[in-house]
């Protein structure tokens, strides 16, 4: 190991920076910027890993930031279920695949691989830098959840997969061997456009070509023919069926030709063109489909929390999948509820944000229901499992979401191009069969050989899957993850956008709008209430310490913070070096402030709040130090891409499950067509329902907007939203930028645009090559040599038309 | 010309070795990860401690072992 770099490993009493990380340091802090790098630079110190400093340095890597000092249990990994449930086994060992977010770098790959191998029990793993996906082999026993511990204080998040399964692909290895048939059967070819007509030789080549076109037909051709087979046993047409009619047509035609001796009318090589040049169209577009699905996927990947349930006298805790009704659990505040329940305490606050779009924190009493994906805000709450994990309400709604989604796969793409096109196909060469028949046979048979042939919708079929492929590349680039290539199709049919107002159109979280102070020193109010926020778990904790982060510079020492206590729905009170601060709502503001002009000061700021707005106040010693007014914000690009929504003309909705004032006010504001509030989840589905296949695009990202968006004809949802979203959604912003939306329409109008000249391009191909055909001035070679031509053709204007109109 | 009897055939088992190695290297998972070995260069000689893809899905414990300790 080489000595340690000076430019790598910065000393920070010389340059005053961070020892992990770089970053200038503030005065008072001594080597580190923040605990996580603190922590990070330990791990790797300790351990004498100053190689990766190096190779930081030498791939120019960001350093990896621990930023959350709060990480997650990973006490799941070593329970039974994760065995059961994530691991498949294989010669005696598990097998598990884990899903790391952030990582950047050589330096991050080399961090990763060497916690791995110092990790007891695990055998041997593969780490996949580009889907951050890290497949472990290890023994029963093995300590998974120290290793998924150490990698997450290094800076990375880990998560499972959602859904275990996903079967390997196996195109790639179709392509390359259909490739290699196709290319040697062009070889064997070659003679005959030569002009070897005869002897031995021709024989050989011809019947070296029919062999190797035996497995590109039964290997290679495959999918097509299952393709064909579905939709004859559906009774649908798609494009598969002309493809394996020409396929076979010329098979059994050239076979026929063979078998009698002769070694003109062979259409070997052109069957092997077209089978490679249509898998390698697919495969681009598959491509790109998986590209989006590897991205969702690695979003939705999360760590499964334990929930403690009562055993006896003591608490255990135990994974969801084993809970049983009638459980006795217990949360502590900023725990995700994952089961329906009963509220065994007497009062609780919680963020019903995504299970019911509701912006504002609900008290529920004793006895009230708690639903799965409720947030626990206040104090430990208990809660009395109600239903099987199974039968919740969340379950319950997935499962009708899903049948939307299965139902969506099922539309029949619209082939309307194939309904007609193979009768038009096939009468075509009928009729050239019919009009020569009488003058010659022989002719006859050729020219309805070469209609067929020249038909071949090589070039049609290729159309779609390439403007589509490129598509897909674009969105990509422009920060779409497209789950279904079909929404291009969709999209352009879309006549209302539905958005989801909380989490969407606004933040979903309260912002700092104005402050009035009463209290003399400012700073230490600022600091005492982000203490006390903290220390109580209070909902607000999260805008006081953003807000203040900056100014509020090293963190203060207060000698004593004692007795803080979160109220549900009121807020926290606590000791501050014998100072009482409270930080509460208006409303239980008599309660602990005094002083009348004060309190007619609140009343005052009380009265004026427009809707969406709240005020909260923080009292000293019982009176009033200060008063803050609360707004959700709307995201920075929403006006913006309102108006670009209003210019294509579309109707903008939104259906909401938060207050019919609030809704209204942003409707308004926002000058949307229209405003729908206090909207059940049920409810929000019954609405997008009813105007389903009516062009419906509806962008939502809470457990509330599930089954809306699986029953929309394009959901969207974006990277923050819940995993729920994420699954249903059709489309995946990879910011909340609603612009993304108008880029989505502007894309599936280029797709549209692109399918359109390629579509017209081999139509008008195989229309002016059918007459040449019928009329006897083209043979069967000509057309075969056209034929891949035509495809050619055909994917450089759909790359053209994209790449043009994107500058 | 009958050199073409021994041609053609060589001409096909060449073809049919490429193909062979490329089923071989499908397998062994080399197309699945086209970014990690870029960056793995990088590390210092002995540091390479990754196996790299297993053949089959085979897991080599021994080698495993040593890194380990």
């Amino acid at each position: 190991m080489p000595a340690v770099q000076p430019i790598t490993q910065p000393n920070a009493t010389d340059t005053g920076t961070c020892r992990h990380c770089g970053e200038r340091l503030v005065s008072q802090q001594v080597d580190f910027c923040c605990p996580g790098c603190a922590l990070v630079h330990d791990l790797i110190h300790q351990r004498g890993w100053h190689e990766y400093y190096r190779l930081r340095a030498l791939a120019d890597g960001k350093p990896n930031q621990n930023k959350n000092n709060d990480l997650p249990s990973f006490a799941y990994l070593g329970t039974e279920v994760y065995y059961d449930k994530h691991c498949g086994r294989r010669d005696g060992l598990y097998q598990g695949t884990w899903y790391l977010e952030g990582l950047h770098c050589a330096a991050c790959v080399w961090l990763v691989e060497k916690l791995v191998q110092n990790c007891r029990g695990v055998v041997n793993s593969e780490l996949y830098f580009g889907s951050g996906k890290l497949v472990l082999f290890f023994e029963a026993g093995a300590d998974l959840e120290e290793l998924a511990r150490l990698i997450a204080a290094a800076g990375y998040q880990v998560g499972l997969q959602p859904r275990v399964g996903g079967e390997e692909s196996r195109d790639l290895l179709r392509l390359g061997i259909s490739g290699a048939l196709a290319g040697n059967i062009m070889l064997m070819s070659l003679p005959f456009y030569t002009g070897l007509e005869q002897g031995g030789f021709a024989l050989l080549f011809a019947w070296v070509a029919f062999t190797l076109t035996l497995p590109l037909l039964f290997y290679g051709a495959a999918p097509f023919f299952k393709r064909a087979w579905l939709a004859v046993r559906l009774l649908q047409l798609n494009l598969d069926i002309p493809i394996v009619i020409g396929l076979m047509s010329a098979f059994v035609l050239s076979t026929v030709s063979l078998l009698q001796g002769h070694v003109h009318g062979l259409y070997f090589d052109s069957m092997g063109m077209l089978v490679f040049f249509l898998l390698t169209g697919r495969y681009v577009q598959n491509m790109g489909v998986q590209r989006a699905l590897r991205e969702t996927q690695r979003l939705l990947a999360a760590m499964p929390q334990l929930v403690s349930c009562r055993e006896g006298d003591t608490w255990v805790e135990k994974p969801v999948e084993v809970l049983k009704r009638g459980d006795q659990l217990r949360f502590r505040a900023g725990d995700l509820v994952p089961v329906d329940g009963i509220l065994d305490s007497d009062e609780g606050l919680f963020n019903l944000h995504v299970v019911s779009g509701e912006a504002d924190p609900v008290t529920i009493k004793r006895g009230g229901r708690v639903l799965a994906g409720s947030v626990n805000l206040a104090s430990v709450v208990e809660i009395i499992l109600e239903s099987g994990v199974d039968q919740s309400q969340f379950a319950r709604f997935q499962e009708k979401s899903q049948q939307f989604n299965r139902k969506k796969q099922q539309q029949p793409i619209a082939e309307a191009a194939a309904r007609w096109f193979l009768p038009a196909a096939l009468s075509a060469a009928l009729l050239g069969f019919v009009l020569w028949y009488p003058s010659s046979p022989a002719k006859a048979f050729s020219v309805a050989l070469t209609v067929l042939i020249v038909v071949c919708p090589c070039a049609l079929a290729l159309a779609e899957p390439t403007a589509r492929a490129w598509g897909l590349s674009r969105a990509a680039q422009a920060g779409l993850w497209i789950k279904r290539p079909e929404v291009f199709e969709q999209v352009p049919r879309v006549k209302q956008v539905v958005f989801d107002k909380t989490g969407v159109i606004t933040e979903g979280l309260p912002t700092l709008l104005e402050t009035h102070w009463f209290h003399p020193n400012q700073h230490w109010l600022k600091a005492a209430i982000c203490e006390l926020e903290q220390a109580g778990h209070h909902p607000l904790a999260n805008m006081f310490l953003s807000a203040w982060q900056a100014e509020r510079g090293p963190v203060p020492t207060f000698k004593s913070v004692t007795a803080v206590k979160a109220i549900p729905g009121v807020g926290v009170r606590g000791e501050i070096d014998g100072r009482e601060v409270v930080v509460c709502s208006l409303a239980a503001l008599p309660q602990f402030a005094e002083r009348e002009s004060c309190l007619a000061t609140a009343s005052d700021l009380a009265a004026g709040l427009a809707p969406g707005r709240s005020a909260t106040a923080a009292v000293v010693n019982g009176r009033l130090a200060a008063l803050f007014t609360l707004v959700d914000a709307l995201g920075e690009e929403v006006p913006e891409a309102m108006k670009q929504l209003e210019k294509r003309g579309l109707v903008r909705t939104i259906l909401s499950g938060d207050r019919q004032d609030v809704v209204d006010q942003l409707t308004g504001m926002l000058a949307l067509d229209q405003g729908l509030g206090e909207r059940k989840p049920e409810q929000k589905l019954a609405y997008i329902e009813g105007c389903r296949n009516q062009g419906c695009l509806m962008v939502g990202d809470g457990l509330n907007d599930m089954g809306a968006l699986a029953a929309a004809d394009v959901g969207v949802t974006h990277a923050l939203g819940t995993g729920a979203a994420l699954e249903f959604a059709d489309v995946v912003l990879r910011r909340r930028d609603l612009t993304g939306i108008d880029s989505l329409f502007d894309l599936a109008d280029r797709v549209k645009a692109a399918t359109r000249r390629g579509l017209a391009l081999s139509l008008g191909y195989n229309t002016v090559a059918v007459a040449l055909s019928l009329a006897g001035l083209i043979g069967p070679l000509i057309a075969a040599v056209l034929m891949p031509l035509s495809s050619l053709s055909v994917i450089a204007v759909s790359a053209w038309t994209l790449r043009q109109r994107s500058r | 010309m009958g050199i073409l009897w021994v041609l053609v055939p060589l001409a096909l088992a060449l073809s049919g070795i490429a193909v062979v190695a490329y089923v071989w290297a499908w397998r062994n998972r080399q197309f699945e990860d086209m970014e990690t070995p870029a960056y793995r260069v990088l590390f210092e000689d002995g540091e390479a401690t990754r196996r790299g893809p297993r053949a089959n899905g085979e897991v080599d414990k021994a080698k495993g072992h040593e890194a380990r300790g």
